[in-house]
């Protein structure tokens, strides 16, 4: 009798394990790739962005070459990348070792050419590679898996592909190595400077690069940097300041994830977590060149109440927006207006999405004015104040949060005008009035509908 | 088979051969000594007299020149093609390192590395494939003589008007990419940036659908707001995206240029959909203050 209470639940934990591997299988098997992948095709650039996935070799040139013919052949045909090759560790490599030809990573038939991707960098650079993929367990944000948050976006899945190609463009640093260490040259030393990283750490989400470059040290590193041995390693005593690389990645350690406290900064951590305190003392450690333990902690600190009041200020923001939500204030609501992307739980329920966790990110468009005020203050006023606090760029930190306060008031304002409109029309017709066909038409919103 | 490897090497020849006659006639023995833009203009029109036309055809020379040969050359001879090959000489006038025409660059990979490098760069060298391990502004818009920038420059528009040039332009613009990057990356990059730019005309033409169905109802008072918003959403975010895509800067193409967009679009939309209910609310208020 007893016996079906262990045998009905085995049977069905061995039907459901078995289907759900198969569904995500065959949802990674589509044109495109990720979990969506059934629902785009990828533009033909997009293979230099995602080379495992996409790239295809051009056809045009039959025969398989040596490396001294590709460079012999290519030295008329793109001068510029066997120049910067000439000049690379790859063509005078130290210790006596064989030159790295052309041919060593892009394969020798050139019928079939592929794009190195980390696997074929990692063949000979193993420790590099190796650190590259233990950095996925740090979880998102890293560098190791970049590309595949960005193609299971909802709004990239959505969205027209050209119009998203920038994501992959620096998402790619998940799937080749040229990010950073930029073809043909591939230098680490180039890779250790600053600038290194600002080509997708820029703008208004992360601006790493304007925080650092105001911040004392990287006052210090604008002044004298190009004077500086950037041949020498990551390591304690050989920089005037830190950088980028010699904080995220001291030692050289490709984990470039391991260490920040409140890693994006688009969700509230809990700062004091044990984990986090092992991170705190790695980062007392590190800043230790130049800094007493009690200094730096107090600058941990600080940070952690800017994160703080941000969140408090954030919440409020959300709690409006949620209240309007409940009372069928938001204007258009959902259902008035394009469906969240590619959520048919949506078409069929429509729901506003407010806050991190019911998917803030992709709620950036075909929304109404008051939520994408709050989708700025989250995206771009909190996380300028966040890199500024991370950094040590005050007058970011003052503008963030100017940014948030009036954002905060404008949310507010706007509260108070879609809860009087919204009433007064409940009052004297029954229901709130309709939005206008313009959410729904024009002629970009039309072709999105039709092309993703 | 062969074919495509030939027409690669006779093109990259005839640039080359083409680089190297201009440099020839520059490195020709020339008077030393501080110069004025009208000697500059009286000999140059003797011996290389395209230059001084199509300077004079540029947005530089046209009309009241803003920027003349001395400006970007400098005054002295011998430092003349080494000052115009550097960005900052572009910069000075374009609105400084943080303006988005040079910002857009030099956040590119171009940009970066151009930067960390320039110390070490020769700029005594002519643009010649193979010379430089990145370009710069004058390597693309103004490399083997071009004096009319506006050449290989893309319009944002692709209607009728534009669509002739800007094939033009694209065209012009691959001999300088294939000095390192393969034809089918720079066909593609470029087609994908057509494309990506022709979604951001959609959506400026989407938002201006929306402002002439308001200017039937409204005042040009009470569309101060929509009409600053498209102001914007054309000057600061269109041109982003445009800049994005020329200058390679997955950041100005996304984050000052698509969502930047959709932002202003939603607004200016939602501007359309406040003025009509406010206008509903006034009425009903007059209503029921007449009735009562």
């Amino acid at each position: 009798m007893g016996t079906r209470y262990v045998y009905i639940p085995l049977l069905i934990l061995l039907i459901l394990i078995p289907a759900g591997r198969y569904y995500v299988s065959w949802s990674k098997s589509g044109s495109g790739a990720g979990l969506y992948s059934h629902e785009w095709q990828p533009e033909a650039i997009q293979g230099y962005w995602h080379p495992k996935a996409f790239y295809t070799s051009v056809k045009s040139i039959v025969g398989e070459y040596t490396g001294e013919e590709c460079v012999s052949c290519h030295e008329a045909v793109t001068p510029g990348i066997v120049s910067d090759w000439r000049q690379s560790g790859h063509s005078q490599p130290a210790n006596n070792q064989g030159k790295v030809y052309c041919s060593s990573c892009h394969g020798n038939d050139h019928q079939n050419l592929h794009l190195p991707t980390p696997e074929i960098c990692g063949g000979c650079h193993t420790n590099q590679h190796d650190q590259f993929l233990d950095e996925r367990r740090f979880g998102f944000p890293s560098h190791a898996l970049a590309m595949e948050r960005a193609i299971d976006a909802k709004h990239f899945v959505d969205k027209p592909k050209s119009e998203v190609t920038a994501c992959l463009q620096c998402h790619s640093v998940a799937s080749k190595c040229d990010s950073c260490h930029t073809r043909h040259r591939f230098s680490a030393a180039e890779a250790r400077r600053p600038e290194a990283c600002i080509t997708c750490h820029s703008g208004p989400p992360h601006p790493d690069d304007a925080t650092y470059f105001a911040s004392a040290h990287g006052q210090r590193y604008l002044k004298d940097g190009d004077n500086w041995d950037w041949s020498k390693p990551l390591s304690k005593g050989n920089y005037e300041v830190p950088t980028c690389a010699y904080c995220h990645m001291s030692d050289g350690k490709h984990q470039v994830a391991d260490k920040p406290i409140w890693k994006f900064g688009i969700k509230q951590v809990n700062p004091l977590s044990s984990g986090n305190e092992i991170k705190r003392q790695q980062w007392i450690a590190l800043c230790s060149d130049c800094h007493e333990a009690d200094w730096s902690a107090d600058r941990l600190r600080e940070m952690d109440a800017e994160r703080k009041q941000a969140w408090a200020k954030l919440y409020e923001a959300e709690a409006i927006l949620k209240s309007l939500r409940s009372d069928s204030l938001l204007h258009p609501a959902a259902g008035e207006r394009p469906p969240y992307p590619n959520d048919w739980l949506d078409s069929l329920f429509p729901r506003e999405h407010i806050g991190f966790l019911e998917g803030q990110a992709s709620a950036f468009y075909n929304v109404s004015p008051i939520e994408r005020d709050y989708f700025e203050m989250w995206y771009f006023d909190n996380l300028g104040a966040y890199k500024g606090a991370a950094h040590g760029a005050s007058s970011f930190v003052e503008k963030g949060h100017a940014g948030m306060e009036q954002a905060l008031s404008k949310i507010k304002a706007e509260a108070k005008t879609l809860r009087m409109l919204g009433e007064s029309e409940q009052r004297k017709t029954g229901k709130r009035s309709a939005p206008g066909e313009h959410w729904l038409k024009g002629e970009y919103t039309e072709f999105n509908k039709e092309h993703n | 088979m062969l074919n495509s490897i030939e027409h690669h090497l006779i093109s990259s020849l005839l640039i080359a051969s083409c680089l190297m006659f201009n440099i020839a006639a520059y490195a020709e023995q020339s008077p030393t000594g501080d110069y004025v833009e009208a000697e500059c203009i009286t000999c140059h029109e003797k011996i290389s007299a395209k230059l001084v036309t199509d300077w004079k055809t540029d947005v530089h020379g046209r009309n009241k020149p803003v920027a003349g040969c001395t400006d970007c050359h400098g005054t002295q001879h011998e430092n003349a093609a080494i000052l115009s090959r550097q960005d900052e000489t572009c910069t000075q006038c374009h609105g400084g390192t943080q303006a988005s025409v040079a910002h857009s660059y030099s956040t590119s990979k171009h940009g970066v590395i151009n930067r960390i490098e320039r110390k070490q760069t020769d700029w005594s060298k002519p643009f010649r494939p193979g010379n430089y391990r990145v370009p710069g502004c004058a390597y693309c818009h103004a490399s083997g003589g071009q004096h009319n920038m506006g050449e290989r420059m893309n319009q944002i528009e692709d209607d009728n008007e534009h669509s002739e040039h800007n094939g033009q332009a694209r065209q012009a613009m691959r001999w300088m990419c294939q000095h390192c990057h393969g034809p089918r990356f720079i066909r593609e990059l470029q087609n994908n940036g057509q494309k990506m730019l022709e979604i951001g005309n959609m959506k400026r033409r989407e938002a201006e659908a929306i402002l002439q169905t308001a200017k039937k109802t409204y005042t040009p008072e009470q569309m101060t707001k929509m009409t600053k918003l498209f102001t914007a959403l054309v000057e600061e975010n269109v041109k982003s995206l445009y800049l994005g895509i020329a200058h390679q800067s997955p950041d100005y193409q996304w984050w000052h240029g698509h969502p930047a967009i959709d932002g202003k679009l939603l607004r200016i939309k939602g501007e359309l959909t406040r003025l009509n209910r406010l206008k509903a609310h006034k009425k009903t208020k007059e209503v029921s203050s007449s009735s009562e």
